[in-house]
């Protein structure tokens, strides 16, 4: 029988193995001689264990195991920049520095990434040169600490989650959504950003591909959301001020409340007529 | 100025030579090049010689796949499903097609022959991705003594043989981690 992968050239196995847990990349070591050292080149780190799974068990010395295999992944490969990096864990109280300065390590240094989903520990600290990283098509960060945000340069940028961020400084998002920050963002979402300002005095560039975005920050300008397809808030806000812009939205949008809030804003439909009576009004 | 030729003239690596339609074939980046910058595939002549991982099979797939997504005006939907069918086939020649369009450049097709792959080896233990990739397996004996352990190793035991590894043993540790998780 003829061996039917090996004939492939190296950068496309290191490439169909990109699309695979790091713990199974890992695992081809032990495939042959010739695939002994070839996770190595593999340009991607995903560690997901925000799963169910994971959810029950809710055990530190798990967490503990999983940031010390992502230590060892990282070691033994050496700085070779990533392409996409994804570690999905919960904080956990013993991650040395040593696992910290690693994992900062491999972010700073894969200037060419394209997908960049990190949620992992507050003490673990996002390098400010992340949001100037040009070929990032997706940047999704959840329990963490963001360095300075204070530039941002992410041209291909379409999908940007902020979840629970710890900041030093002030997170200016003005800055990062309209003023040529990420002018392809197609999907927002940003919740519970700690030191969240948004400078509003200056006129806005209009992110022109933005088709969804939910968040529960309040001072998000909602001029920017007029021509996005779902919205969704999650938290309350005067029904007068909302339904002034809806009046201008396209028919197709729809209008997304979290049912858990209560105080929402109520359903799509009584938004629409919420809206009707209130162009009456005028 | 001179007219666009409708057709272009292609050496698989069989050395057979096949007439193509120029529109579909110039997307492929290796074809186009050869077109456009050597002047080459206007005559039997001047086949443009197709690297050696390009069969006639292969080529007759390439083409099909081109054909499909030159036509403007189709939905993300469609596009979708097709490639989902066309990735469909057995992993030998799914082998053989990702080879082929790596050769030819086409990258939109790598990366869907590519991510094809990878759900097939995606949960698989190496045994079975030896199976089914046909690997000669020259590790295996290593391999099997040190998973016999792994059923009375604690997590405390692990972070101990994590923390005081060296790069060696790297490979018998991922098997622990993997399993353990």
């Amino acid at each position: 029988m003829v061996d039917l992968i090996s004939s492939l050239p190296h950068e496309i196995i290191c490439y169909v193995l990109s699309f695979l847990p790091s713990q199974q990349v890992f695992a081809t070591s032990v495939l042959s001689k010739s695939w002994n050292l070839l996770w190595r080149s593999v340009p991607s780190l995903d560690f997901d264990t925000d799963i169910e799974d994971f959810r029950h068990l809710n055990h530190q010395k798990i967490f503990n195991a999983v940031y010390s295999s992502v230590y060892s992944f990282l070691v033994g490969r050496g700085d070779k920049p990533f392409y996409r990096i994804r570690l999905r864990c919960y904080p956990s109280i013993d991650i040395t520095e040593s696992i910290k300065t690693q994992i900062r390590t491999a972010v700073s240094g894969s200037d060419r990434v394209e997908i960049l989903d990190l949620k992992c520990d507050w003490d673990i600290v996002i390098p400010s040169m992340v949001f100037s990283f040009k070929t990032l098509v997706e940047l999704k960060l959840e329990d963490i600490t963001i360095e300075d945000m204070s530039f941002v340069d992410l041209s291909l940028l379409k999908i940007l989650h902020l979840k629970c961020i710890i900041s030093p400084i002030e997170i200016d998002v003005s800055q990062l959504l309209f003023f040529s920050g990420c002018p392809n963002l197609e999907v927002l979402e940003v919740f519970e950003v700690w030191h969240l300002d948004c400078e509003t005095k200056r006129k806005f560039i209009r992110l022109s591909k933005l088709v969804r975005v939910s968040t529960d920050e309040p001072l998000l300008p909602l001029e920017i959301f007029k021509d996005v397809e779902v919205l969704k808030f999650y938290y309350v806000m005067h029904v007068r001020f909302i339904t002034f812009y809806l009046e201008r939205e396209k028919s197709s949008t729809s209008i997304e409340s979290d049912p858990e809030v209560g105080f929402g804003l109520g359903s799509a439909q009584s938004l629409s007529q919420a809206s009707k009576s209130c162009h009456l009004d005028s | 100025m001179k007219m666009m030729k409708p057709y272009v003239w292609l050496q698989t690596s069989d050395d057979s030579i096949q007439q193509v339609e120029q529109e579909i074939a110039m997307f492929c980046p290796l074809i186009c090049q050869e077109i456009i910058q050597k002047g080459m595939g206007s005559s039997k002549n001047c086949a443009i010689c197709l690297p050696q991982q390009v069969s006639p099979a292969m080529l007759s797939l390439i083409l099909d796949y081109c054909r499909f997504h030159q036509v403007p005006g189709r939905s993300n939907k469609e596009r979708k499903s097709y490639d989902e069918k066309f990735v469909r086939i057995d992993t030998e020649r799914l082998c053989e097609l990702t080879s082929a369009a790596d050769s030819l450049q086409l990258k939109p097709l790598v990366d869907l022959t590519s991510r094809a792959l990878a759900r097939i080896i995606e949960g698989k233990t190496p045994e079975e991705i030896r199976d089914i990739f046909h690997l000669p397996d020259d590790l295996t004996e290593n391999v099997e003594v040190e998973e016999e352990h792994v059923d009375d190793r604690s997590v405390d035991d692990l972070l101990s043989f994590i923390n005081g590894n060296d790069g060696g043993k790297l490979n018998i540790l991922t098997i622990l981690i993997f399993v353990f998780t």
